[in-house]
């Protein structure tokens, strides 16, 4: 399997929402556990293989908006999410679609993949992030970078 | 990952798609070592002194 310069690399996309240019940093692996845990819906949903903006906008709404900040490097910000789901589909369709681009361009099975080469799951993650993190006190962003 | 040396604090600020990258390169490389070690033991099983001197002196050259 042939490994691709760019997929080493740090990528970022530009996405003008209402006027504004948001760039787009992608889901890093701290964010997973930060979100799964946050969401339990989200570990449902990738065992599924639900994970399209559909299925998350309609059965996860709260999540599909941190999944939006954490895409933009805004993890825990609790305006961003909040005008992140006050966002048109179509506008957060944008977001995420950068966002997939940026972080998991073949979709999640890849990686899904990965973790359970390693014996891990996104079940096993969330339960580790519960313990780990409450969903109460979500870091703020300036704490993770 | 962490067994191919890098340090955890690296790798969770990376993306899922970098963390694969970063995943096959470390499987490419350790079957590389692999091979080779496979390779150097099939070399040593077979006891011919003369063989095994010119590859010791292969690799320890500087």
């Amino acid at each position: 399997v042939s490994v691709s310069l760019l997929d080493l690399a740090p990528l970022k996309r530009t996405v003008r929402l209402r006027g504004v240019d948001v760039d787009v940093v992608g889901i890093a692996a701290q964010d997973i556990p930060y979100l799964v845990g946050r969401f339990s819906v989200l570990g449902r949903l990738a065992a599924e293989g639900r994970f399209g903006l559909d299925e998350l906008a309609a059965a996860a709404p709260e999540a599909l908006a941190a999944i939006l900040a954490c895409g933009i490097g805004a993890r825990g910000d609790e305006a961003v999410e909040a005008r992140a789901k006050e966002l048109k589909l179509g506008e957060q369709a944008a977001l995420f679609a950068a966002i997939v681009e940026v972080s998991l361009p073949d979709g999640p099975g890849p990686f899904l993949d990965a973790l359970r080469k390693l014996g891990l799951s996104l079940q096993a993650i969330m339960s580790e992030a519960v313990t780990a993190a409450p969903p109460s006190t979500p870091s703020p962003p300036s704490s993770t970078n | 990952l962490i067994g191919a040396g890098y340090r955890e604090s690296e790798l969770w600020p990376l993306t899922p798609r970098q963390l694969i990258a970063r995943l096959r390169l470390a499987r490419r490389r350790r079957r590389h070592e692999l091979a080779a070690a496979l390779s150097l033991n099939a070399l040593a099983a077979r006891g011919e002194a003369k063989e095994l001197k010119r590859q010791l002196k292969k690799l320890q050259r500087d």
